[in-house]
């Protein structure tokens, strides 16, 4: 009956083959639970059978975050209470259902766009919900790649993106991420980060205002918007959040999948001291990835992957390598890796000293 | 369908380039109520968010200040639909009556 995208081995494409109401019907439905980024909810990489419904729920939730270690505020919108929000991984021909919950204590009306979906204002048109309201939205995800999904309310859509309201949606190929010669790729760990442009007003003295709620910080947050000068740059919500106790973690000869968004503004990860084995820098898996690559690049408005095996332990730096963004604003995490170290691929031969003649 | 998207969109983009205020002459009675529509209302009332009346917009406001002065305030206070009470701002009665006010002049 349904999808014969299902074979495996071989890339067989999404069927151009639109299914009826009652057909939808009869598919299998599963239900995801989220988790908080920079984690990624458990998932097949290569799909185990025919297309299904996925279901997830989604709660907005305005707050004011501090994102930095200045104690500097931003009024902060967000999805399930995080920056990005989480990320959605389902496989392609898959069904996402999503639930999008406006709590009751919320100021805004709010919305969501997929990029991965088709039609009305890639489902923005259709989930306008105020506070204390929620609404279900169901599309064909029969696109494979990475792909923002962002707040996108009709009058104010820049101001809701650049508050935090943007996630992923990864769409898997159904046999899984293959190399140029249809070889497989796998990864281990899969991490997402996404990354803010942070627009935070100051006061006539130059310090950071702190509004007492969301709707009071619009005016000054649009005039510094158009100077499109971004006060803060930040990976997942705040400077530093990928560091420390927060940093992510590896070993050697484990194969991680990095996913990068930028809902708003161009940036160009880097792995210091590592590379991207193989890069989605558009994110869509049916294109080939490149290989080797030192830094990539993320358009502003779409979401890239890398995976990378680590080859060496040590403390890596992952950051957009503007380097000015990177440790002036914020735009840069650590990765810690366990192992042993390889003498062939690096090695000190004489330690720093006086210089000799 | 294509065209009205289109034409959302449109207004959607050139949200805020031209604001209405400039047009405005500033002789708003109490100075806080254009402030604080220029911090706070003005995310939804310039472009008509979510159905918001738009500020200028005198078709939208007629019927409003027709009903008058009491009737406005009591939606500014408690709310409406996908209007938070008080604008979701920490104004006080005083300056929330005085940005009304702005609006209701700049909307005439
Ligand atoms: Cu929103």
């Amino acid at each position: 009956m349904v999808a014969p995208a299902m074979a495996k081995g071989k890339s067989a494409p999404v069927a151009e083959k639109f299914l009826s109401e009652p057909e939808i019907a009869k598919l299998k439905r599963v239900k995801v639970d989220l988790v908080a980024p920079p984690m990624v909810h458990k998932h097949e990489q290569v799909a185990s059978g025919a297309p299904r419904i996925v279901e997830f729920r989604m709660e907005i939730e305005e707050k004011k975050m501090v994102i930095d270690d200045k104690g500097t505020t931003l009024q902060a919108m967000t999805f399930n209470g995080s920056m990005p929000g989480p990320t959605l991984v389902v496989s392609a021909g898959d069904y996402v259902e999503l639930t999008l919950v406006n709590k009751a204590s919320n100021a805004m009306p709010h919305n969501v766009d997929f990029h991965a979906a088709t039609g009305a204002l890639g489902g923005a048109k259709l989930t306008n919900v105020n506070p204390g309201e929620q609404v279900t939205l169901r599309f064909k995800a029969d696109r494979p790649g990475t792909f923002v999904y962002h707040c996108a309310p009709e009058g104010m859509v820049p101001w809701h993106v650049v508050a935090g309201m943007s996630g992923t949606l990864m769409v898997l190929p159904r046999d899984g991420l293959k190399d140029p010669a249809g070889n497989p790729l796998r990864y281990d760990t899969v991490y997402t980060i996404g990354e803010f442009d942070l627009y935070i007003p100051k006061d006539e003295n130059g310090k950071y205002k702190d509004y007492k709620t969301l709707s009071e910080s619009y005016g000054d947050t649009v005039e510094v918007m158009r100077k499109l000068v971004p006060s803060h740059i930040v990976f997942n919500g705040k400077v530093g959040a990928l560091t420390g106790e927060g940093a992510l973690k590896a070993k050697v000869g484990e194969t991680i999948l990095l996913i990068h968004s930028q809902a708003n503004r161009d940036t160009r990860p880097h792995l210091i001291g590592g590379h991207g084995d193989w890069v989605w820098e558009t994110g869509k898996f049916a294109n080939p990835p490149e290989k080797d690559l030192e830094t990539w690049f993320i358009r502003g408005g779409s979401a890239g992957a890398a995976l990378y095996t680590f080859k060496q332990p040590g403390v890596y730096a992952y950051l957009n390598h503007n380097l000015i963004e990177a440790f002036e604003l914020g735009a840069a995490g650590h990765i810690v890796v366990e192992g042993k170290w390889n003498d062939d691929l690096m090695k000190q031969i004489k330690a720093p000293g006086p210089i000799v003649a | 369908m294509l065209k009205s998207v289109h034409v959302a969109l449109t207004l959607a983009i050139s949200a805020g380039l031209a604001p209405f205020a400039a047009t405005v002459a500033a002789e708003t009675v109490n100075p806080a109520g254009e402030k604080l529509y220029k911090t706070a209302c003005i995310a939804c009332h310039s472009t008509g968010v979510a159905n918001a009346p738009k500020v200028g917009n005198k078709d939208a406001w007629a019927p409003l200040i027709a009903k008058g002065m009491d009737s406005m305030m009591a939606i500014a206070l408690k709310g409406k639909g996908a209007m938070p009470p008080r604008g979701a701002s920490s104004a006080d009665d005083a300056t929330l009556k005085a940005a009304v006010e702005y609006m209701v002049y700049a909307s005439r």
